[in-house]
């Protein structure tokens, strides 16, 4: 059994617009230990499918239309919330963009730390202050107790988002979700927070889904990859052979727009993606795409299964070019 | 109007719906319109603006005309609403009492707005110590409950309709001189102004043709709301007689009618209709404001 | 923190300068003074009459009046009232009865604020319907006038119902002792109370409401709940504190209003406070008494405010630690 299944999700927001339509029937999987990285544009999709499988879309807001998200066999759509919340912070856990606004202003970071035990388990939490300055320490803070005692206005970006990873392997979640956790920090942190990452993966064998628009960090970290486009999976692969030879015309462009291609000039995809509110028939990439062809505008292309992923493109319908390398 | 729509489209840009492009002014309208409450207290406001500006047209009494045998009837098919104790029809005095109130509350909006954008803008655009002078300025003035503060200007000045007008405004202007500060704080490092700084245009320019415009819609809120309050101060200052005196009728002293024990207790008609007017007037400003400031602001977008 | 007050006291200064200045203009603005009218009695000889100007100050230039005025106020000679008391004891006096009135009226609008200010925002999401009534209660409530509210009750529990007194502070020609008496100030007290809380409830449940909305949004509610709390335990536990120390400020500055309010509330119901005393002297064209009490409720505020910062220094670790992520 797979650690976690995401079946046909489908999400659907509420505006004064109209619906839009932020995830649209995606499915994947991840293993025990396994780094997933989701690689996107913003308003592909990806943080929406994350709130998604942790629960915590505003209910007010966003519906899910369909779909099943397994976690450990256990449906987490149909689950009532007080199960989920047992699951939320123990066995699952996520670190978000923004350190800076995800921790409370006015509470001292020991007690946000230590709220982790307070709500899963309980008899730990008296005594939790060793095991705290322990964990901060193994995350390379080298004055833990101050840091302890400290609210979170006094510490740095980086600090703040060790912080956030701290909280949430407290517990030795199964799942770490983290959704672009190094894009609001400058770059030298960046690479510390990620080395961190792989420390607590390499320490506690969870599987983690990392969540970017960043390449050079799935090149880093991830095993597998899925490219998310205005809300599908437009390719899934293992990571290897996704910088090696990506089959997706999009997931071309994307690796031809990193600087490491730079040749006097800076290759970009054109036009933008499109808004999430437009019903689109045929190819969600379709606009943009430089090897499109007239039939992309009609039909609809569905996933192939290809090589050791899938794609979602009707290049690849008669099973051509699916070897890599070829 | 229109330009003033126009404006706010220029500052908005254009939002996007399904395929087909919708100015942000035609998205705010929709917003306000699908806001049932704000429609309706809309078309109230106007329908009462209307019989109150018609009043002549529209009322067959006088409203000063004093006739003692009519003195303190109860309401009859002459006289809907009965008459008050100079026997004058209570219906035409309300309808008049009206027109009075809102004009009034209008200039004193009006008043308010030109002191409050004013200094708003000096404060906010110029910093430093005109701004410092220009907050403590205000702080000065929100240390005096207006109620207080207004007693005693009534009291120096002849209590009357110019006067009460010059007061309100001159009292109330602190609120939107503060949100025009905090607004013109916020944009004032914008790209778009620091480039038409870099350029030369004279501050004057900049206020004028890149500020106000983009500050619009909290102004436009704050004023719609400031009537509201103009409305009430009226009323309150009239009712203490130290506003609109008689034979002139305002909402605010036909009230004062009820500072008779008699009216009090058995002459309902005599204070409770203008009482009720004005909860209904100043009820439906209140949601047609709430309903501008959900449609007009860009972050909500339910 | 040290700092922060520092600042802040340095600006109250300036200020209650301000203040100073307007209250003088004020005063100096306001027609007649005790001697010129002598001026117009051909019985009077006029060099009496300016010998006593004289005397007062009156001839000197505005800046020495004002100095010598200001120095008169520090050591507390407001001036006499009409009939001969200082005003200072007579404002003080009716101070203490607005007090009456106000500090209950301002807890328990603060209790009521929070309490629904919680209850309507948490509900937005869920139960419209709580949500619907919370705001149209607020909106209907600043949408009367205070003295139409007051009038409204004082015909029916006053005169239809006959059940509770409606004027004054206690029962004319009984004098009771002791817990009596007591009571007999309380029962005159609730008509007149409710009225200014009910009032002031629904400005203050909206800055709450929108607050604990704008908490409702905030990322480290969406952290408390991947942490592993429901949506409502994340609410109380990392929510409310929040919104207090986002809302005790503004609470504290609605203390003029709750004057303001008072002033009709206590002019209706006769009640003798600051208000009546207030009405009163202008009726009676008794200045002295008018620029005292607005020099001493200027005084009055700013102190509230002050007491605003300090809370919200203490209540705010960013301002506590001097981050100053705050003016």
């Amino acid at each position: 059994m797979k650690l976690l299944e995401v079946k046909d999700l489908n999400v659907v927001f509420h505006t004064i617009l109209g619906e839009a339509e932020a995830v649209r029937g995606i499915s994947f999987s991840v293993d025990r230990g396994e780094v997933l990285g989701i690689v996107g544009e913003s308003g592909s999709g990806k943080s929406v499918t994350s709130l998604a499988i942790m629960g915590l879309l505003q209910r007010k807001k966003a519906d899910i239309r369909h779909g099943t998200i397994l976690f450990d066999g256990q449906d987490l759509l149909s689950m009532p919330e007080k199960q989920l919340c047992q699951l939320r912070g123990s066995r699952m856990a996520m670190v978000f963009q923004e350190p800076a606004s995800a921790l409370n202003p006015v509470i001292k970071i020991e007690k946000q730390l230590s709220e982790v035990y307070k709500l899963h388990e309980p008899a730990r939490a008296k005594t939790c202050h060793s095991e705290l300055v322990a964990l901060l320490k193994r995350l390379n803070i080298p004055d833990a107790e101050d840091v302890l005692k400290k609210y979170p206005f006094e510490l740095s970006g980086g600090m703040k988002q060790r912080v956030m990873i701290a909280m949430a392997v407290l517990c030795r979640p199964d799942l770490l979700i983290a959704d672009e956790p190094t894009t609001a920090l400058d770059v030298t942190t960046q690479a510390e927070i990620l080395e961190l990452l792989r420390l607590v993966q390499q320490e506690t064998n969870c599987a983690i889904i990392l969540i970017t628009h960043d390449l050079g960090v799935i090149a880093e970290m991830a095993q597998r990859v899925i490219v998310m486009y205005r809300g599908k999976i437009l390719e899934e692969c293992e990571a290897e052979s996704f910088f090696r030879s990506a089959r997706h015309p999009y997931s071309q462009d994307l690796l031809n727009t990193r600087p490491e291609y730079f040749s006097g000039r800076f290759t970009s995809i054109e036009g933008s993606i499109p808004s999430a509110y437009e019903k689109l028939t045929g190819c969600a990439y379709y606009g943009r795409c430089r090897q499109a062809e007239p039939r992309c505008a009609v039909r609809t292309p569905e996933q192939i299964q290809c090589g050791d992923g899938c794609v979602c493109c009707l290049k690849y319908e008669t099973g051509e070019g699916c070897t890599h390398g070829g | 109007m229109s330009k003033f729509w126009e404006r706010l489209r220029a500052f908005h840009g254009r939002g996007k719906l399904e395929g087909e492009y919708v100015s942000v002014a035609n998205l705010s309208w929709r917003k306000f319109c699908r806001n049932r409450l704000a429609v309706f207290s809309l078309i109230v406001l106007v329908l009462i603006a209307v019989i109150s500006f018609l009043a002549p047209l529209i009322t067959p009494y006088s409203y000063s005309e004093i006739d003692l045998t009519l003195a303190r009837q109860p309401p009859s098919p002459e006289h809907i609403l009965g008459t008050d104790e100079y026997g004058r029809d209570m219906l035409t005095r309300l309808i008049y009492g009206g027109r009075v109130s809102m004009t009034m509350a209008l200039a004193a909006m009006l008043l308010q707005l030109v002191i409050g954008v004013v200094l708003g803008c000096l404060a906010g655009y110029f910093g430093s110590w005109v701004d410092a002078f220009i907050m403590r300025l205000t702080d000065v003035f929100m240390c005096f409950p207006f109620y207080i503060m207004a007693v005693c200007l009534a009291a120096i000045v002849e209590p009357g309709l110019k006067n009460l007008v010059l007061i309100i405004g001159f009292l109330s202007w602190t609120g939107i001189c503060r949100i025009v500060r905090a607004e013109i704080l916020s944009l004032k490092e914008n790209d778009y102004i620091l480039a038409a700084r870099s350029l030369g245009i004279r501050p004057g320019a900049i206020i004028r043709r890149h500020i106000l415009p983009n500050i619009l819609s909290p102004i436009l809120v704050a004023a719609t709301l400031s009537i509201a309050g103009g409305i009430m101060s009226e009323a309150s200052m009239s009712f203490l007689n130290l506003g609109v005196r008689t034979p002139e009728s305002s909402w605010g002293n036909m009230l004062s009618a009820a500072q008779s024990m008699q009216a009090l207790v058995s002459e309902w008609w005599r204070w409770v209709p203008p009482g009720l007017m004005i909860v209904i007037v100043v009820l439906s400003i209140n949601y047609v404001g709430e309903g501008l400031r959900n449609a007009l602001d860009p972050r909500i977008s339910n | 923190m040290l700092r922060y007050l520092r600042k802040r006291l340095l600006i109250y200064l300036v200020i209650l300068f301000g203040v100073s200045i307007a209250v003088f203009v004020l005063m100096m603005s306001m027609p007649g003074d005790p001697y010129s009218w002598m001026l117009m009695d051909p019985n009077v000889d006029p060099a009496y009459v300016q010998r006593k100007l004289d005397e007062l100050g009156l001839n000197d230039p505005i800046h020495i009046q004002y100095i010598k005025w200001l120095g008169r106020i520090l050591h507390g000679d407001f001036g006499y009232a009409l009939e001969g008391q200082a005003t200072l004891d007579l404002v003080s006096q009716a101070l203490k009865n607005t007090l009456l009135l106000t500090i209950p009226a301002f807890l328990l609008s603060t209790l009521f604020a929070v309490l629904l200010g919680i209850w309507s925002a948490m509900s937005a999401s869920g139960n419209k319907i709580l949500d619907r009534l919370v705001t149209l209660g607020t909106f209907l409530e600043v949408s009367i006038p205070t003295f139409f509210l007051a009038l409204i009750l004082i015909k029916w529990f006053g005169y239809d119902l006959k059940l509770l007194p409606v004027s004054g502070l206690k029962t004319l020609r009984v004098h009771y002792t002791g817990l009596r008496y007591v009571l007999d100030v309380a029962k005159h007290m609730i008509l007149p109370v409710f009225v200014l809380t009910l009032t002031q409830t629904s400005g203050m449940l909206r800055y709450m409401r929108s607050a604990m909305i704008d908490i409702l949004n905030q990322d480290y509610i969406r952290t408390a709940q991947a942490k592993g709390m429901t949506w409502r335990r994340a609410i109380w536990t990392h929510g409310l504190r929040n919104a207090l120390i986002s809302v005790i400020t503004v609470f504290c500055m609605r203390l003029p209003g709750i004057i303001s309010g008072a002033l009709f509330t206590e002019t209706v119901f006769v009640w003798p406070g600051i208000g009546t005393l207030n009405y009163n002297s202008i009726l009676n064209r008794d200045y002295a008494v008018i620029i005292t009490i607005t020099m001493i409720l200027a005084m009055v505020i700013l102190a509230t405010n002050l007491l605003a910062d300090i809370l919200y220094a203490v209540a705010d670790p960013r301002i506590r630690l001097g981050g100053g992520a705050k003016e």
